[in-house]
């Protein structure tokens, strides 16, 4: 659940990049945000991941309020969110099955169960072939099946993927995006930020469009199979 | 944390070791060799105070007192000492000196003392009548020195009057009293020439001649002092006393030793301060290096939700491990060091060399203390060192 209030973000220079902006996101939504480059989605996933704290208003997401969470309580806040960056993130020296543990043990999950879970997840994604492998081995498409893995493993209850699919193939975005929606339909709630419209258009549901920091629009709009 | 996480953690921190290997052989070699040179200041530092204290336990000088005659004269000259000149030899020796140093002594003591300087007084009394009255007609109204104002006569009678003994006892009780001072024991003239015919042993008659009013020695006091180190003041305050010569200071051993312990101690300490700065620089640099290596897997650590301490901690085992790596090296060097030089020492007594090595430390004795030291400092250098690093480099 994501709640924005009324929030701007100003950086040191005067340049806003969030404007009052209000959003709201409910648990088991799959929301595309797009915009053009520099319109402030970046900003918004920063805030979302209370990277950055707004200069006004307030941000709430999975019942943390943002401005108030005390440092200490931030690792607990992020692990309730998975992400999924546009280059992967993933750790060149670490096979897929570690840099998906990885994830695990942060939490001080037991090996056992990282034992369990990780193969598991793994197959989900359609890389039970890849967990030996490293990341420089792997597609582009393995390796964001990765990162997503890796974002899924500890189950959380929102993924926030911006730009899965700028470093993919055009017809492996489409695999990454459906891989998201089943995610979606399987209760998570997904936000995913993206400048490619052909999929918004060709997926369809609820689309926020940003610029200059501010939602120019916010509804559904219809995908090729709804349609 | 759980036992896996740990285990893991520890695993992870190794990594960044071997990952960082050319750093961390880096630091090693410079950590390595910081212990060393700290080793080798402890073990010297350790021996010379062994020696030191060892020339302190049987450390003592001689202070000798001014003769009889030349304090007399002296005395009369100045008018400190008034004589009694009017009374007859007998009632003389009856009286009590008229010297005021004696006035301290205790009542009991000076009853004590009476008595056996009657006695003594009495002796010496008809010793000196029989020569006094051969030489009184040629003699009695000469100078008793040189320049001086002083007869003989009058030495005579300062002699008959003045309690030389209760003098020296005053004098020892006045050292005893100086803090540094262990204790005193009184060497009289008699006694020293004596020892001096017993190291003569077979030419011993050669001083024959030397014995009683000839004696050219002086009473002198054998003083053993506390701490060595105070040895010069101590001895400067025993040359100012009243009726004290001259003061042997002959353990210029000793006082360079002390000397040597001092600098030793205070560049030890420095060179521990400096090397430890050292230490500390290499540590964080290298820590610093292995943050940098990783800066990409830390702050995906960040995103993924990983607390402070996860993040921070296999650092801290780098650190660590490469304090316990150095520590381990150098005890090694060391002790391979130190037992060869011993064995090289002990191989060649000769001379009195021979009993200097006896006095050097077995490595066995100071083995576990060094160890301890290693490791203990180490480690905490290893702590410490990382410690910085994170701080000022990872941003969570």
């Amino acid at each position: 659940m994501i709640e924005l209030v009324d929030v701007s973000l100003k950086y040191d220079n005067e340049t806003t990049a969030v404007d009052h902006l209000n959003l709201k996101v409910d648990p088991g939504e799959f929301v595309f945000v797009v915009g053009p480059s520099g319109a402030g989605k970046s900003s918004i996933i920063k805030l979302l991941l209370r990277e950055r704290i707004p200069t006004s208003g307030t941000v709430k997401v999975n019942g943390y309020d943002l401005k108030r969470i005390k440092k200490r309580a931030i690792p607990k806040f992020r692990r309730t969110l998975g992400v999924v960056f546009q280059d992967f993130r993933l750790i060149p020296n670490m096979t897929v099955f570690d840099n998906v543990a990885f994830a695990l043990r942060v939490t001080d999950a037991s090996a056992k169960y990282i034992k369990q879970r990780v193969p598991y997840i793994l197959d989900l994604m359609g890389l039970q072939e890849k967990a030996k492998r490293y990341p420089h081995e792997l597609s582009g498409g393995e390796q964001q099946r990765v990162a997503l893995a890796r974002a899924l493993v500890n189950d959380p209850p929102m993924i926030i993927a911006d730009e899965p699919t700028g470093n993919v193939d055009p017809e492996l975005s489409y695999e990454i995006v459906t891989l998201l929606k089943k995610i979606n339909e399987c209760g998570t709630t997904v936000v995913m930020v993206t400048h490619e419209h052909e999929i918004v258009r060709y997926f369809g549901g609820r689309t926020i469009s940003i610029e200059q920091g501010r939602i120019v629009f916010d509804g559904q709009i219809g995908g090729h199979d709804e349609g | 944390m759980r036992v896996s996480s740990f285990g893991y953690l520890t695993r992870q921190g190794l990594k960044n070791l071997w990952r960082n290997r050319m750093m961390t052989l880096a630091s090693v070699s410079v950590l390595t060799a910081c212990l060393l040179i700290v080793g080798i200041a402890m073990l010297l530092t350790a021996n010379l105070n062994r020696v030191v204290e060892y020339v302190e336990s049987e450390n003592e000088f001689k202070a000798f007192v001014v003769k009889e005659d030349d304090y007399l004269i002296q005395q009369l000259e100045n008018g400190l000492l008034v004589l009694d000149e009017s009374a007859l030899p007998e009632e003389s020796a009856a009286e009590e000196p008229t010297e005021s140093v004696t006035e301290e002594e205790s009542a009991s003591e000076a009853e004590e003392s009476d008595t056996a300087k009657k006695d003594q007084k009495d002796t010496e009394k008809t010793a000196s009548e029989t020569t006094s009255q051969t030489e009184e007609e040629s003699a009695g109204s000469e100078p008793a020195k040189e320049g001086s104002t002083v007869t003989v006569d009058e030495l005579a009678l300062a002699k008959e009057q003045f309690d030389w003994d209760g003098f020296c006892a005053n004098l020892q009780s006045q050292i005893q009293s100086i803090s540094n001072v262990e204790d005193v024991s009184f060497v009289s003239k008699d006694e020293g020439i004596e020892s001096m015919k017993d190291q003569l042993g077979d030419q011993a008659e050669l001083l024959d001649d030397y014995e009683g009013e000839e004696n050219p020695l002086n009473d002198s006091f054998t003083i053993r002092v506390k701490d060595l180190t105070k040895l010069s003041d101590t001895i400067e305050q025993v040359s100012g006393l009243e009726g004290i010569e001259t003061v042997s200071a002959a353990n210029s051993v000793a006082k360079t030793l002390t000397q040597i312990r001092h600098i030793v101690n205070v560049a030890g300490w420095s060179l521990v301060a400096a090397l430890a700065i050292v230490s500390l620089v290499i540590i964080t640099n290298t820590i610093r290096a292995s943050i940098f290596s990783r800066r990409k897997e830390l702050n995906i650590m960040s995103y993924v939700g990983a607390t402070k301490s996860f993040i921070r901690f296999p650092f801290v085992v780098e650190g660590i491990c490469l304090g316990l790596i150095s520590a381990v090296i150098a005890y090694g060097l060391i002790t391979l060091g130190y037992t060869a030089v011993m064995n090289k020492l002990l191989g060649q007594q000769t001379g009195w060399l021979g009993s200097a090595i006896q006095s050097l430390i077995p490595y066995s004795q100071i083995a576990l203390e060094m160890g301890i030291f290693f490791l203990a400092s180490s480690v905490l250098i290893g702590v410490i060192g990382s410690t910085i690093s994170i701080r000022s480099h990872i941003k969570v």
